[in-house]
């Protein structure tokens, strides 16, 4: 089903589970025998689920619930990894997905203390990357948000893997991220995507600190480049200019011609923001970076 | 002059080693109980002395004086025996970890005779040195009600994914410097607090906003707002008197003086000193750096205040008083009432504070 993707309107969390129930069955999400499910929420700063910035945990329980109609029988975790800015089973609790996701027995995980092993990729950036034992043997569901992002200009699926570079300072390899990107989906590249757009994320200074856009869609599908794209026009950005797209297409993991399904009617949503300034921001940064570096070096 | 350092965190590595290098003080030794830590930062700087005890530089008479740069809940024991080793002591913000270690420091440092000074460098913004000496100067009259706009982000960028943090949360750790600005630029003690503050998400156990008012001698009234959760860094402090007000946007370091009604000059005039101050800073890098550029100005003080010449920016005395606004906070908050200052300087509270924390 490669190239096939699904985007539905959805006026608030409070209706994921009708859209769920409504359009989301085994065909489209189909788990094999003998495989539980990991889901790759998406958590960034300890940034609330009203900003955008994170999984809702509305949109989690509701997928999580639909998912145990379809497959009673599987156990379901829930992952994240310690990163530059995120204490994952902190964040787990502080953002409230503990108490939301409360005897549904979902045990979170955090990728970070996981046992992995090294798999070569042969990829841009890395030879080999470790790779948490769970993801090999399970069915990896990476549930990931609708913003722009300063560094890799949108994130969706593809970014959402990003969580397996290694150590816990991942901005290090924010001057390689689009690579990285595709190296980390070389690694482990998900079952099956779905991108949280109720409450997506614009503006310039994305993915944590931009500006809530009520996008109101939910897309789903398995081809984790097909949604990139689609999600980055969507978005308003040429997704030419979205790199690990590239990179990730060049490496097989999936294509930027797509269908379309769904009732989902929007080609465009306003994210209140334009490449020139993302790019305008990430120059910035760096600028303002090396001016640091440089002058504590010389000092 | 020879200083020790303990702590080889962010705050060692981005103010207090890089500020060093302007100033007659030399970093002999760096302590902390990360040896890997230890080993990168003393090599980034070129810092002799690595330990990770603190026996050793108590123990060395050529250490004079010694920087805590420590989480707070540390700073009492450091501080403590650093100033009984006959050391001078500087330590980050705030003074302790409670009003009632802070007053022990304070009595500890009377008896010392060795310099002792609290690290409260937002207050060397020049554009806040010009609103203090404006007010000083009698420009904007008697000054009767104040605003502070205290919000930073959640400070995980510092802590690199661990939490050392607690139950005052936001109130520990941004509160104290619009707290210190206030009571920089009034000059005023403060005479009573009353505070709210919240989990907003009522999953995170730890205080991420809070208001407090604070009232000082002389009639004077300052409401202080703090949160960790809008993503943003904004420090602010709007001070009202009698013949006019001042707009003090203290990161940026920019400042409004307005007299009567505003007109659409007085607003034109502002934008247009904004831009220029504004352009200045970013030439000349001073924008990039933030309130890390003056930690030279700080030691240079130190040294001064050491050799006679000069005092403290800030004392251990005048760091109690934050202490106290903050705990007072905390105290109101709990107890749902206001709470006179006097009071807890006279001890009235402490029994009811040390059961608070027992509970951090």
């Amino acid at each position: 089903m490669a190239g096939v993707i699904y985007s539905y309107y959805c006026r608030g969390y409070d209706e994921s589970m009708d859209v769920f129930r409504a359009y989301l069955c085994k065909d489209a999400l189909s788990v094999p025998d003998g495989k539980d499910i990991v889901i790759k929420i998406n958590m960034c700063d300890l940034r609330p689920p009203e900003t955008g910035s994170v999984t809702h945990p509305v949109f989690l329980k509701s997928f999580i619930l639909h998912l145990k109609d379809l497959y009673p029988k599987k156990t379901i975790y829930i992952a994240e990894a310690d990163a530059t800015v995120v204490f994952a089973r902190e964040f787990y609790s502080w953002l409230g997905y503990e108490r939301a996701l409360a005897g549904l027995d979902v045990p979170f995980i955090n990728l970070s203390e996981e046992p992995c092993e090294e798999k070569t990729i042969n990829g841009f950036v890395f030879r080999s990357l470790p790779l948490p034992i769970i993801l090999r043997e399970n069915f990896f569901i990476t549930m990931a948000k609708l913003k722009t992002n300063v560094t890799s200009l949108i994130t969706a699926s593809l970014k959402n893997q990003y969580v397996f570079v290694p150590g816990l300072v991942k901005s290090q390899y924010h001057s390689n991220v689009d690579k990285a990107i595709a190296d980390c989906n070389l690694l482990r590249k998900p079952d099956f995507c779905i991108v949280d757009g109720i409450i997506g994320q614009g503006g310039p200074k994305g993915p944590s600190f931009g500006t809530p856009i009520n996008s109101h869609c939910i897309v789903w599908g398995i081809d984790p480049v097909a949604i990139d794209t689609y999600s980055s026009r969507l978005m308003g950005i040429p997704p030419a200019f979205v790199r690990h797209i590239h990179y990730c297409q060049k490496s097989g993991l999936g294509t930027t011609q797509f269908r379309l399904e769904g009732d989902f009617r929007e080609t465009r949503i306003n994210f209140e923001t334009s490449i020139v300034s993302l790019v305008f921001f990430r120059l910035a940064g760096k600028m303002q970076r090396a001016i640091q570096l440089r002058v504590r070096k010389k000092r | 002059m020879n200083l020790a350092i303990i702590g080889a965190g962010a705050i060692t590595r981005r103010g207090h080693l890089p500020g060093l290098k302007d100033t007659p003080v030399r970093p002999v030794a760096l302590v902390d109980s990360n040896a890997a830590l230890l080993r990168e930062v003393a090599d980034e700087f070129d810092v002799p002395g690595r330990h990770t005890a603190l026996d050793p530089i108590l123990n060395d008479p050529g250490i004079e004086a010694v920087a805590v740069c420590t989480p707070t809940n540390s700073h009492y024991e450091l501080v403590r025996r650093c100033i009984e080793a006959g050391k001078h002591v500087i330590v980050e913000k705030p003074l302790a970890f409670s009003f009632i270690e802070a007053r022990k420091l304070v009595e500890l440092s009377h008896k010392s005779g060795k310099v002792q000074a609290v690290i409260h460098n937002w207050r060397l913004f020049p554009q806040v040195l010009a609103a203090q000496r404006r007010i000083l100067d009698n420009k904007i009259g008697k000054i009767h009600l104040g605003h502070a706009l205290s919000i930073s982000r959640f400070p995980n960028g510092w802590t690199r994914s661990k939490w050392p943090y607690h139950k005052r949360g936001v109130l520990y750790d941004f509160t104290p410097h619009a707290i210190d600005m206030s009571i920089f630029l009034l000059g005023s003690k403060p005479k009573s607090v009353s505070a709210w503050c919240s989990d907003l998400t009522g999953n995170m156990g730890f205080i991420n906003f809070g208001k407090l008012v604070v009232e000082f001698h002389d009639n004077l009234i300052v409401s202080l707002d703090s949160s960790w959760l809008t993503g943003s860094l904004v420090f602010q402090v709007v001070l009202h008197g009698t013949a006019g007000h001042i707009f003090l946007d203290v990161r940026n370091n920019l400042m409004f003086e307005a007299h009567g009604s505003f007109t659409p000059v007085d607003l034109m005039a502002d934008y247009l000193k904004s831009a220029y101050v504004l352009s200045k800073d970013i030439i000349t890098r001073r924008f990039v750096f933030g309130p890390m550029q003056y930690y030279s100005l700080i030691y240079n003080n130190f040294v001064d205040s050491i050799g006679g010449k000069s005092r403290p920016f800030t004392s251990f005395e005048e760091a109690l008083q934050t202490n106290l606004i903050l705990d007072g906070a905390y105290l109101s908050s709990a107890l749902k009432k206001s709470v006179e200052i006097a009071q807890m300087t006279e001890g009235a509270y402490d029994d009811q504070f040390l059961f608070l924390l027992k509970s951090d």
